[in-house]
């Protein structure tokens, strides 16, 4: 593992103790009371979700311009953390919903449905991957369904501002953020945080992929049979083959 | 009981984050001994 990598991921968990303080120290919310606190995990999941995705469709954009199959693997190491992070965003959704809502699940929710369509369908960009051996054309097919699928990242965004559903609207929109300050803290050091826990994963991922391919590459190579073995030696001597 | 549910949220989120380190881990100990081998 190289230096950088190293002093990435202890930078992660020094991050994430930082993050995890912070929540703990934030103020209990006038409603919600403790429960305000699952805000400092379940939002920045869902915004590296979005990340991750987004990152997946520039690798793609690039594999697609350049061919440089580093780009491939950045955007499919992405996908599957982003699927991580997805599902991370989804759970603590649930566990923050049962108390809050009274139901951990909302078969008519927006936000709910559309993210947990959105899981799926880069699950399916995964198995994609892993069902084809060529390189090239696996590269090409999951950029194409890399951009395609990215379309979902603003209809789940904004899921919550176009259908009036059980799901509250952003949690936070910029200046005009009907969030209190005492919370903006706390996520922001929980947003750079889980960013760079992103980074450790993706960069570790991307490292892995790049050493499998090595492997499949030395594979195909050696079980590649010579061109003309089932050829066999001409007979120039005028003498039967037939013993 | 709120306590509860938060522990809850807080102890999947850095328990998933354990688990897919560890899987990164594992994968890169199983290259390497193939690496070797």
């Amino acid at each position: 593992m190289k230096r950088w990598n190293v002093a990435l991921n202890a930078l992660a968990v020094v991050a994430i103790g930082v993050g995890f303080s912070s929540a703990v120290g934030a103020p209990a919310e006038r409603t919600q009371g403790d429960f305000a606190r699952i805000m400092f995990v379940h939002v920045p999941s869902a915004w590296l979700a979005f990340l991750a995705f987004g990152v997946t469709l520039a690798g793609g954009v690039i594999w697609l311009v350049s061919k440089s199959l580093r780009w491939d693997r950045v955007a499919g190491s992405s996908a599957e953390v982003g699927v991580f992070f997805t599902a991370l965003a989804l759970v603590t959704g649930m566990i923050w919903g049962y108390p809050v809502w009274g139901t951990f699940w909302d078969w008519g929710d927006a936000r709910m449905m559309s993210t947990a369509i959105m899981f799926f369908v880069y699950v399916g960009y995964l198995a994609l991957r892993r069902s084809i051996p060529d390189r090239e054309t696996r590269a090409r097919r999951s950029a194409i369904l890399g951009i395609v699928a990215f379309v979902q990242v603003p209809l789940v965004y904004f899921s919550v501002n176009l259908f009036r559903t059980l799901h509250q609207g952003a949690t936070f929109s910029g200046p005009d953020s009907p969030i209190d300050e005492g919370f903006v803290r706390p996520l922001l050091i929980n947003l750079a945080a889980f960013t760079l826990v992103y980074l450790a994963f993706t960069a570790s991922r991307t490292r892995l992929a790049s050493i499998e391919d090595d492997f499949d590459e030395a594979a195909a190579l050696a079980d590649i049979e010579l061109a003309g073995s089932g050829i066999t030696e001409p007979n120039l001597g005028g003498e039967s083959n037939d013993e | 009981m709120s306590e509860g549910w938060v522990v809850l949220a807080y102890v999947v989120v850095y328990g998933f984050m354990l688990a897919y380190a560890g899987y990164l881990a594992g994968k890169a100990r199983s290259l390497r001994r193939r690496a070797e081998g």
